[in-house]
């Protein structure tokens, strides 16, 4: 009986094509980009800003614990992996964005006595990296000053909360655009609907107004939480968050519709559901930069549509950005939606 | 003189190398009650898809008002009331908002709404979420919301399919009631009963051609018998032996020749000599029905199989 209970459970599962991908496929696919991202493999390039004249850092090369290089200095850390730290000397304005946008966690600097260095302590990505220098300066007699980044933008947290809303916007439109028109048509709700006089372009239309709406009043609520509890407040302008959050409405609601445009199978739906958010959530910085990953992939994961909206929000409410400053994500989301609309309607399954 | 409201001519649709409507020529006229039926696969919901818009026929045309999809699909969107086969609603949705979506879809207010919840019998239920409905009350919300615009020409693709004989029967006493408006209805149906109870014109189909059209009593008549003795015997039956008046008629026997039938023009003459002749041959009867014959034997006896059986 056992026997027949399992078989009988396994055959459902082999011959459901979504299922084989998800429990082989999707957990080989997650460890390797992970991998890339937090593992050795194709030489992670951490880069440490480096605040106020570099002589230190040429005393330091003496000793032979670092090299010159293009652009600045590189140091080997001996280790069970041979890991590289590169430092970069900047303007301290220069050191914070980076840090803002999760480029590098902590900023190094040298006041004639003590080494200083600015970081999150919470971070866990700041504290490996701190880890990693200190193993570099090993044999060094120096004091090691910490100090803690407590003010808006630097602290991870920072980083998260605008990353979060981004992400609240995605998944307000996948699911209540996306899934919604395919749960409709499984139904022949949607049949039934387009066999009234009704316009087509109304019923999304209105789709697209409540999203909007939810997504507007959800936004509120987390940055208000964020507000009262982290004291993250918004730096830039108002107008230019809202602008973007409507552009990045736009384009997921765009994105939902070329993801619902076919499908009447819920199961097949919850597989393109994932297919589409997930990667987005990883590799888009919500949870940690995608300067994690291989510098040469940036400009492409930059420009994935949920990352040019996280970071847009943390240039406006950290940066003090304004609309200026946004123009740039705001075409290239509302350019993303409008051809991902006109697309799926060519094509959109409404029977 | 009668008028026409959905005329088709020449229409054609393939899916495939099945052919789904062969060349039909049809008319339809104001205030008819029509059933189409046939077994799975006949061709009726492609036939009912075609007149409400949905789908295309690959040729040959369909009009309805004297209009086509092509010139005024959205007039004639308003005009129609449609019920597909199976339709589930929003979820959480009571009976009555769904009732209200619907009716500002059509364009309209909420005035036709009290109407047409009294109609389908849903007034008790007008605050339940649909997903809580029973198979029966389904099937009349969905008739309900068809019924929102007014239609003048309703279709409905087996609005009873998989309800227990009451439901049915609430769902039958629905359509009789609109009757009077003069609406146009086509029904597609399993259901021999329902397009005896309902139709006045009946449509046979098979295999994408349309077999038989007429009254329930035209389609009998046609057949020449009308009447059906069922019988079965203790002993093989020889035909032979049949006295006469007896022997032209076409008894049909099953393998084993003890159980048959025989259609007759009139139980009353031909049953007592049947009797007779049982009597006569020292034969045992184990069973004997007599009866009018159905839209089902009838259906048998021009295709060779049953409505219901799949093919």
């Amino acid at each position: 009986m056992i026997r027949q209970l399992m078989l009988a459970q396994l055959r459902v599962m082999f011959r459901e094509p979504g299922v084989l991908f998800w429990v082989f496929g999707f957990p080989i696919l997650m460890s390797w980009i992970l991998g890339i991202a937090f593992s050795g493999e194709g030489q992670k390039n951490l880069t440490l800003p480096w605040v106020g004249p570099d002589t230190y850092l040429a005393e330091l090369s003496q000793s032979g614990q670092l090299s010159k290089e293009e652009g600045g200095w590189r140091m080997e850390v001996w280790g069970p992996a041979k890991e590289v730290l590169h430092f970069k000397a900047m303007e301290d304005s220069e050191a914070q964005t980076w840090v803002r946008r999760g480029r590098a966690q902590l900023i190094a600097s040298f006041d004639g006595t003590q080494l200083h260095l600015q970081l999150d302590p919470k971070n866990p990505e700041a504290n490996a990296t701190f880890h990693l220098l200190k193993n570099g300066l090993e044999n060094q007699t120096l004091e090691l000053q910490i100090d803690p980044i407590t003010t808006q933008g630097g602290r991870y947290v920072d980083f998260l909360i605008p990353g979060l809303m981004a992400m609240g916007i995605m998944n307000s439109c996948i699911w209540g655009i996306g899934w919604t028109l395919i749960e409709m048509r499984m139904k022949k709700l949607l049949r039934r609907m387009v066999a009234t006089p009704m316009p087509k372009g109304a019923l999304i239309f209105s789709q697209f107004l409540n999203r909007l709406v939810v997504s507007t009043i959800e936004l509120s609520v987390l940055f208000a939480f964020a507000w009262g509890y982290f004291r993250i407040s918004l730096v830039g302008s108002l107008l230019a968050l809202l602008a973007l959050i409507i552009a990045g409405n736009i384009a997921f609601a765009g994105l939902a519709l070329l993801m619902a445009c076919r499908t009447s199978s819920t199961t097949v739906g919850s597989g393109l559901v994932n297919l589409t958010t997930m990667p987005m959530m990883i590799l888009s910085g919500i949870f940690f930069s995608y300067q994690n990953f291989p510098e040469w992939s940036w400009p492409y994961l930059s420009n994935l549509p949920l990352s040019l909206l996280a970071d847009g929000m943390r240039a406006i409410i950290h940066e003090g950005a304004g609309l200026a400053q946004v123009a740039y994500p705001l075409t290239a989301l509302t350019a993303t939606g409008l051809l991902c609309s006109f697309l799926a309607l060519r094509v959109f399954r409404w029977y | 003189m009668r008028e026409a409201v959905i005329e088709l001519k020449g229409v054609v649709k393939r899916f495939g190398p099945l052919l789904a409507c062969d060349h039909l020529d049809l008319t339809l006229y104001r205030g008819e009650y029509v059933g189409l039926l046939g077994p799975n696969g006949a061709g009726k919901t492609t036939l009912v898809e075609m007149i409400e818009g949905l789908q295309k026929p690959d040729s040959g045309e369909i009009k309805i008002f004297g209009k086509t999809w092509s010139q005024a699909s959205k007039e004639l969107q308003g005009r129609m009331g449609i019920s597909f086969q199976e339709t589930r609603f929003f979820d959480k949705l009571s009976v009555e908002e769904t009732l209200r979506l619907f009716s500002s879809l059509y364009g309209g207010g909420n005035e036709r709404i009290e109407k047409v919840l009294g109609q389908v019998a849903l007034k008790e239920k007008r605050k339940t979420y649909t997903v809580n409905l029973s198979g029966g009350q389904r099937q009349r919300l969905a008739l309900g919301l068809a019924l929102l615009n007014e239609p003048e020409v309703l279709l409905l693709d087996e609005p009873t399919t998989g309800l227990d004989p009451n439901s049915r029967r609430d769902l039958w006493e629905i359509l009789q009631e609109i009757r009077t408006q003069g609406t146009t209805l086509i029904l597609t149906t399993h259901y021999m009963e329902e397009a005896e109870t309902l139709c006045d014109r009946i449509l046979f189909m098979d295999q994408g051609k349309v077999l038989a059209d007429g009254s329930l009593s035209e389609l009998l008549t046609s057949m020449g018998l009308t009447e059906m003795i069922q019988f079965e015997l203790d002993q093989p039956m020889d035909k032979t032996s049949l006295p006469l008046e007896l022997k032209n008629l076409p008894f049909e026997l099953e393998p084993g020749l003890k159980k048959g039938q025989v259609r007759v023009e009139k139980v009353i003459e031909s049953l007592p000599a049947f009797l007779h002749w049982i009597e006569e041959r020292g034969h045992i009867l184990k069973e004997l029905q007599s009866r009018r014959m159905t839209l089902d034997d009838l259906f048998v006896s021009m295709t060779g199989r049953g409505l219901t059986e799949d093919d």
